[in-house]
């Protein structure tokens, strides 16, 4: 006889503890199921800056926020993608297609065989998104454009501590039980399937059906280690004064022996810098941010990193999360990204009583599809400098292996296994780290050179007077999304 | 070597016309340039054709599409019938029947899947067959077909539709197409077939270097694609590829197919009947009807096979018996050296499910997308063949389950199949349905959870238990809300024309009057 889960408890801290209960919450409370969290004091410090993707907006339907409160309240600007100041070029990774429209056959690799013998870095002319980004400007299309809507997919940058108060405030809305907790140990009874039966707090034992694990810096047996593939070893991050103008784009820029990234706020930037140095080694990276005038006033206190994921992070009645089960570095995935992805699938398979193990299983090949692909496209960051990939098997993971080798040799991509990377993400970056695909798309072997070139052309013409139009980033956020604390 | 062909364009040599080869032809007679690329069919008047694939999949629009085709014309010259599901009578228990539609069956309630809610309702004896809930099963049923509507928030959108065709008439009409443009026809037999003994600048050792035709003739290629049917002319009896047999999943390895008398009002489906050691199909063409029988041969010696499937014909034949024989399975890899394998050659899986042509297609796709140039690299081979296993392993697991979980006790064919082993994919597929009404969503490949849902329910594969948390609406507002979604669909049917008059239709219609070809099997919200 199967019964309903009841009684979940969230173990962790944080913002990804905050986002979690809201998440479950607006999800199960409504079929009767408790929530409650046992909030650990934070170990570690939290991130100054959310940066999202698309799935931005799809979430805050999710949870019932006005989309436009959260970005006033968080000092949020928009994000049409990344920049990249990188392999001594200037590209741009759009979450959105290249073109005027989604799925057309071929563009990508007509472009591609446009751009062949020119010396042209970006494909920033031929994406409504880049050019928009990169000519500062930005609008959120009407409903009645859902063309427009994809060709402009956006994310936000968000203050991170408005937004945890944000969904704080979600979780006491939603009746969560809280507690706070004055010390991170916790005395946690476990049996050899992953079942936690108990959990021990200040000498009283708490059960529930089931668990979510959010706490940081646990040693596990079943980590796999990615230091080859995502060498990222020292973090740090500070709010520095806002710039004269906002972008509407995160920008990484790759240093010697590392990256940094920066992200416009309405009240600030913030500078995130992930070296792959040595602790020894970190005095280069801080002259190279003095060079570039992003270093802080104070002395920059680095954290060290660790890229690992947990094989298997839904054991017997308890799910990890956050950090608990994945550390991508935080260049491209943040750990809020991944808390989200893993519970949007988590509430796909909801369990019964007793759980079955097929969905279990279930959950963590899911699971490692996102991973794969998630690795794959922050692994391709670290990639050595080069404009060949063919003979480098050993060093990658296979499947990016396969993926570079294809769009070398023909400008395509390998299919995907989950929503992490969008294909339009993956040509950019591919592009940008200096491949370019050997063979041409047959599909368009009926048009000469002059039509191909033609073609392209025009749309780069249209995208041109499309970005012409819009308003400016700046102008688009004061009108429409002042911040709310000003 | 003497050849006629002109050694500054890439050659591309097809080896057999039929089908499979004229789809070919066609496709990369519309996309490749006649200045870079030569593409010569070789076929045979001698050899028969299977003709398979007369009942399709919704992808076939898209190839059309891709083709520029015009769907009334298509409709006009190749005798065509719309398609809006498969009937598998007798493949749960031995006296049920089930539809599996080109749509979904129902719609998701407060984010949780509608066949969780019909499971709960099902287990109170208030729910119709799951099937019932299918907008295109409901058109089936009363022989009515109208184009899906675009809007999504319509009922009537909830829907894709393919087409019953004569294999022959589209091979021929393809031919036209592709001739048109500039494909060369070569009649005649291979005769000997000769390979690369040493490596040049646009081969490799072990290519295949030519064809020599019994008259003497030598077609020189630097890509050839075999569509010489089961022979496997290239792929197999020259370069030895090697062959994973499927039997022991897919015993059936005979058929005899038969034409009847057309239907005056043809239903919009295929039926797919099970028998004692196989099953029958049906499929109303404008002109004729097809009829088939697929057995084992193990249970089922040909005359009784033969006897059940006269028998059990409904309209007077019109032709004699057509005998085959196949064994299930894949080629091992179908692109080897400068050969690439599409359609019977490259592997068979019994048309089921309609597959035959999809597979030919998206093989067609695959090809477009790795094509190569005169020097094949390993990267566009290896890619193509990891991405076309892929294909041929979604569907093979897909067939495999409806005989894995048929429920008929009266044979032991049946009773074999319901106890032999599957593969380790399908297993783990079956299971987690089995454990809590969940469905695994390939990314890639055909069948995503309707499909599945379809034979799952329609068999009578229950689940152990379904979602706990639909148990949270109350029974009488879920039995209600159930009975009128049910009863508006049926009211949308109402209004649909008989499939006779939306068939009619395609004879005065103007060219594209007819929704754009969606990506999915199920309508435009799958």
């Amino acid at each position: 006889m199967n019964t309903t889960i009841k009684h979940i408890t969230i173990m962790g801290s944080g913002i990804e503890l905050y986002m979690t209960a809201a998440i479950l919450s607006v999800a199960l409370l409504p079929f009767g199921i408790n929530i409650k969290v046992l909030a650990l004091p934070t170990t570690d410090v939290d991130a100054l800056v959310e940066t999202t993707g698309p799935e931005f907006s799809a979430l805050c339907n999710i949870l019932g926020l006005v989309e436009r409160d959260v970005v006033r309240q968080c000092y949020g600007t928009f994000r049409l993608g990344s920049r990249y100041l990188a392999n001594h070029h200037d590209w741009f990774v759009p979450f959105a297609h290249l073109g005027l429209k989604a799925q057309q056959d071929d563009f990508e690799q007509g472009l591609f065989q446009v751009l062949k013998p020119t010396n042209i870095n970006n494909l920033n002319p031929w994406s409504p998104a880049s050019s928009a980004a990169m000519s500062g400007k930005f609008a959120i299309a009407g409903k009645d454009r859902p063309d427009l809507q994809q060709a402009l997919d956006y994310g936000v940058h968000l203050d991170a501590a408005q937004y945890r108060q944000i969904l704080a405030t979600l979780c006491q809305k939603q009746g969560v039980e809280w507690r706070e907790l004055t010390s991170s140990s916790l005395q946690v009874d476990r049996d050899d399937l992953g079942n936690i039966g108990t959990v021990v707090v200040d000498g009283n034992p708490i059960k529930a059906d089931f668990w979510f694990d959010l706490r940081a810096g646990r040693s596990h047996i079943a980590w796999q280690d990615w230091q080859s593939y995502l060498p990222v070893t020292f973090y740090a991050q500070w709010q520095a004064l806002p710039t004269q103008t906002l972008s509407p784009y995160s920008q990484l820029q790759q240093l010697q022996g590392g990256w940094v990234k920066t992200s416009p706020l309405q009240n600030g930037k913030v500078v995130q810098v992930f070296s792959h140095q040595k602790q020894c080694d970190l005095a280069q990276i801080e002259q190279q941010l003095i060079t570039l005038g992003l270093a802080p006033q104070s002395t920059i206190s680095w954290k060290a990193v660790r890229c690992h994921v947990l094989e298997s992070p839904w054991q017997g009645n308890c799910l990890s999360l956050g950090e608990a089960a994945i550390d991508l570095g935080g260049l491209v995935f943040s750990k809020l990204q991944c808390v989200q992805t893993a519970l949007v699938q988590f509430i796909d398979l909801f369990p019964d009583l007793p759980i079955g193990e097929h969905n279990r299983q279930h959950y963590n090949n899911v699971w490692q599809c996102f991973v794969q692909d998630a690795l794959d496209f922050s692994a391709a960051h670290y990639l050595p400098q080069s404009t060949s990939y063919s003979n480098c098997l050993n060093d990658l993971p296979k499947s990016l292996w396969q993926r570079l080798q294809l769009f070398e040799r023909l400008g395509r991509l390998t299919p995907m296994h989950s929503d992490a990377v969008s294909e339009s993400q993956w040509y950019h970056l591919l592009f940008g780290l200096g491949l370019r695909p050997q063979l041409n798309s047959v599909v368009l072997s009926s048009m000469t050179e002059q039509q191909v070139q033609s073609a392209t052309q025009q749309v780069k013409q249209s995208i041109a007077a499309l970005v012409a139009g819009m308003p400016s980033h700046e102008q688009y956020l004061a009108r429409f999304y002042p911040p709310l604390n000003q | 070597m003497s050849t006629t062909q002109n050694k500054t364009r890439q050659q591309v040599v097809i080896l057999g016309g039929g089908s499979s080869g004229w789809m070919t032809a066609a496709s990369l007679a519309r996309f490749l340039c006649p200045h870079h690329y030569c593409i010569t069919l070789i076929e045979s008047e001698l050899i028969g054709t299977v003709g398979v694939g007369e009942a399709t999949l919704p992808h076939l629009r898209s190839f059309n599409q891709l083709l520029g085709i015009d769907e009334n014309e298509f409709m006009r010259e190749t005798g065509a019938t719309y398609k809006l599901a498969i009937q598998f009578p007798g493949w749960g228990a031995k006296e049920n029947s089930y539809f599996h539609p080109f749509g979904l069956s129902g719609q998701d309630i407060n984010g949780i899947d509608f066949h969780q809610y019909w499971l709960r309702l099902r287990q109170h004896g208030k729910a119709l067959p799951f099937d019932q809930y299918s907008i295109a099963v409901q058109a089936a049923k009363q022989q009515k077909f109208s184009y899906p509507s675009d809007n999504p928030q319509d009922l009537r959108a909830d829907y894709g539709y393919a087409f019953h065709l004569d294999a022959t008439l589209y091979a021929q009409y393809l031919r036209k197409y592709a001739e048109q443009r500039g494909v060369q026809r070569i009649e005649g037999k291979v005769a000997e077939v000769r390979r690369h003994e040493h490596e040049t600048l646009d081969a490799k050792r072990g290519d295949i270097a030519c064809l020599v035709m019994e008259s003497g003739q030598i077609i020189g290629g630097d890509l050839f694609i075999d569509c010489s049917g089961f022979a496997g002319v290239l792929i197999e009896q020259n370069l030895k590829t090697g062959y994973e047999n499927w039997t022991h999943w897919l015993p059936c390895d005979r058929a005899i197919a038969v034409p009847t008398e057309r239907i005056e009002n043809p239903p919009p489906y295929t039926r797919a009947a099970a028998k004692s050691a196989g099953w029958q199909w049906r499929i109303p063409l404008q002109h004729r009807t097809g009829n088939g029988i697929v057995y084992c041969s193990g249970y089922l010696n040909d005359q009784q096979a033969q006897d059940i499937l006269l028998k059990d014909i409904e309209e007077p034949p019109t032709a004699g018996l057509n005998k085959l024989r196949f064994t299930t399975g894949k080629r091992k890899a179908t692109w080897q050296y400068n050969c690439v394998a599409i359609g019977l050659s490259a592997g068979f899986l019994e048309p089921l499910e309609s597959t035959s042509l999809y597979l030919v297609q998206i093989a067609i796709q695959k090809l477009l997308e790795h094509f190569p140039s005169r020097t094949i690299g390993d990267v566009e081979r290896d890619s193509y063949n990891r991405q076309m296993d892929n294909e041929y392993l979604r569907v093979r697991d897909f067939i495999i389950l409806h005989y894995k979980v048929n429920q008929r006790q009266d044979s032991d064919f049946w009773r074999y199949c319901q106890n032999m082993a599957v593969p380790d994919s399908l297993a783990a597929q079956m299971e987690l349905f089995k454990e809590g009404a969940r469905i695994s969503e390939y990314r890639q490949g055909l069948f995503l959870p309707a499909s599945w849902l379809a034979v799952y329910l329609g068999q009578g594969m229950l689940p152990k238990r379904y979602d706990g948390r639909v148990d949270l609406a109350p029974l009488d507002s879920l039995e209600n809300y159930l009975a009128n979604f049910h009863q508006q669909l049926v009211n949308a049917v109402n209004l649909m024309p008989l499939h006779s008059n939306s068939i009619k239709l395609t004879k005065q219609m103007a060219p594209s009057l007819y929704p754009a070809a969606p990506r999915s099997l199920y309508g435009i919200n799958a």
